[in-house]
């Protein structure tokens, strides 16, 4: 069973197992790498069931910082091993950080299909 | 065939080379992840420290634009104090910012209220004074005027304001006091000026004051035109009166009630025998006994007078300075005040001496005659009886009687 929601003092994390969609939502400013481990236990969680797309919507991030972009980018390459399963990442231009940032996700993994609103 | 020439020492050997490249790799590839641990944490640290004191800095600005905003909204004058209360709960800096805004706009509010009911009192003030009041800067120009300066040239108030005093009259009297004024070192002055407005000549008494550290100065003119026109009017009586006065032939005089002279004409002490006026004030101290001859007289002239208020062609005889009597005549009335109190008598005076001599040589004359015409008239009535029939008979018997008394 895989945890719909994760509940945080600035942000939630939601999982649609409908659309295969984890939404993020507040701003992630978690102290370390190893407290980001259940939002990465989730996303390993999904991909595990071998779904043949998977969303993860940042549309609401307001703040991502450098351990958890990092969080993203190590998921993004383990990626690499599930080839069944296509990544779709969907940001906006309305929050600063996320037109570089994740063009870079894209670096690790040629195949991430990028939608900027 | 020298791939098979190859030997196994040198794959083993290559192996071993290989292994130590990946021994390497390796190596270098975990201080790579540990190179990257360590500066995501640092980063993230950082990134966290200021995203915290920006989130607490944009709630503080947050505030500070309530009441920036709240400054906006006192100059459109839309501000209710009571938005600033939240922030005005804050114990900090902020907090007092908040509580002294409010409380300056509070008492900004009271003041322009108590300063707005001031002035409508003053204006009250200033609007029902019967004078003209004017103020003016150091520099000549109206500052304001009272209704009643306004109406006298018949302009309203507000149109003065800003203009050089003596802009409406050629009339320069003003202009030069004010200017005189606004340039010495006095803190107030007074002058009466002519004033021309529309076709008559006014006269004003102006009061000037400085104040405001001589920036400023008020000034206050009272119509006086009335005044010096009746003035002006009394003293051409008066210059008349004086004329009659001195240059009368009748003697003209005014005495108090305790009987001394309050003033008399040139006729009146050449009357009396004195040598000036000055000298008949001076000598005559009791007029009842000084004056009149008969005590009687004075008497009768004071019932007179007290009875019917005024007493004409009274005659009684006087004593002159050197003591000779002659007759006069006169006119006397007692002069009162509002409440009916006599204040003095007034009168005039006529020698009537030569009309009294007269009087007496045609009443000594008639005499005369009347004891002419009684003797003529006695003689003629004699004449009458001793021509008359009866009287001759009389004659014959005395006679005859006479004449038989002889005969014994």
């Amino acid at each position: 069973m895989i945890e719909r929601e994760i509940k945080g003092e600035d942000y939630i994390v939601r999982y649609d197992p409908q659309t295969m969609t984890v939404t993020f939502d507040g701003e992630l400013s978690l102290g370390s790498s190893a407290e980001y481990e259940p939002i990465k236990k989730l996303l390993e969680a999904v991909v595990a069931s071998e779904p043949e797309t998977m969303t993860l919507d940042v549309k609401k991030v307001s703040f991502l910082n450098s351990a958890g972009i990092s969080m993203l980018s190590k998921f993004v390459i383990a990626l690499r091993k599930h080839e069944g399963t296509q990544l779709i990442v969907v940001g906006t231009e309305a929050m600063p950080w996320q037109v570089k940032s994740l063009k870079n996700l894209k670096k690790f993994l040629p195949s991430l299909q990028l939608i900027i609103e | 065939m020298q791939d098979e020439g190859v030997s196994k020492s040198e794959l083993i050997g290559e192996i071993d080379s290989l292994r130590r490249q990946l021994e390497a790799e390796k190596a270098e590839k975990r201080d790579l992840e540990l190179l990257l641990e360590t500066i995501t944490e640092h980063s993230t640290q950082l990134e966290n420290q200021i995203q915290s004191r920006n989130k607490v800095m944009a709630r503080y600005i947050q505030q500070v634009e309530k009441i920036t905003a709240a400054a906006v909204r006192v100059e459109n004058n839309t501000f209710e104090p009571g938005s600033l209360n939240e922030i005005g709960g804050r114990d900090d800096e902020l907090g007092t910012l908040a509580r002294v805004f409010q409380q300056m706009v509070e008492t900004v509010k009271t003041r322009e209220q108590q300063l707005a009911a001031a002035k409508e009192q003053l204006e009250a003030v200033l609007n029902a004074v019967p004078g003209a009041i004017s103020w003016m800067d150091s520099g000549g120009f109206y500052l304001g005027v009272n209704r009643h300066l306004a109406d006298t040239w018949g302009l309203s108030p507000e149109y003065f304001v800003g203009k050089k005093v003596g802009f409406l009259h050629q009339n320069s009297r003003l202009v030069s006091f004010i200017t005189q004024f606004l340039e010495g070192e006095n803190e107030s002055d007074s002058r009466v000026v002519e004033v021309e407005i529309g076709d008559s000549l006014k006269y004003y008494l102006v009061v000037a004051q400085k104040y405001g550290q001589g920036s400023a100065i008020v000034s206050v003119g009272i119509d006086i035109t009335d005044r010096r026109n009746a003035e002006e009017a009394l003293r051409i009586a008066e210059e008349n009166y004086r004329s009659i006065f001195e240059n009368a032939l009748e003697g003209i005089f005014q005495s108090s009630l305790d009987g001394h002279y309050i003033s008399v004409n040139p006729a009146m002490a050449q009357i009396y025998g004195y040598d000036s006026p000055a000298e008949m004030l001076d000598r005559v101290t009791a007029i009842a006994t000084q004056i009149y001859v008969n005590p009687g007289d004075r008497l009768e002239f004071q019932r007179r007078l007290k009875e019917e208020g005024a007493v004409k062609n009274f005659e009684s005889q006087i004593y002159r300075k050197d003591g000779s009597i002659i007759w006069i005549e006169e006119d006397t009335r007692a002069v009162r005040d509002s409440q009916g109190n006599i204040l003095y008598y007034e009168g005039i005076v006529k020698d009537i001496s030569q009309r009294k001599q007269e009087e007496e040589n045609l009443k000594r004359q008639i005499q005369e005659l009347k004891i002419e015409i009684d003797q003529q008239k006695r003689e003629k009535e004699v004449a009458e009886i001793t021509g008359s029939d009866y009287f001759k008979e009389l004659q014959m018997t005395a006679e005859s009687l006479r004449f038989d008394d002889e005969d014994w």
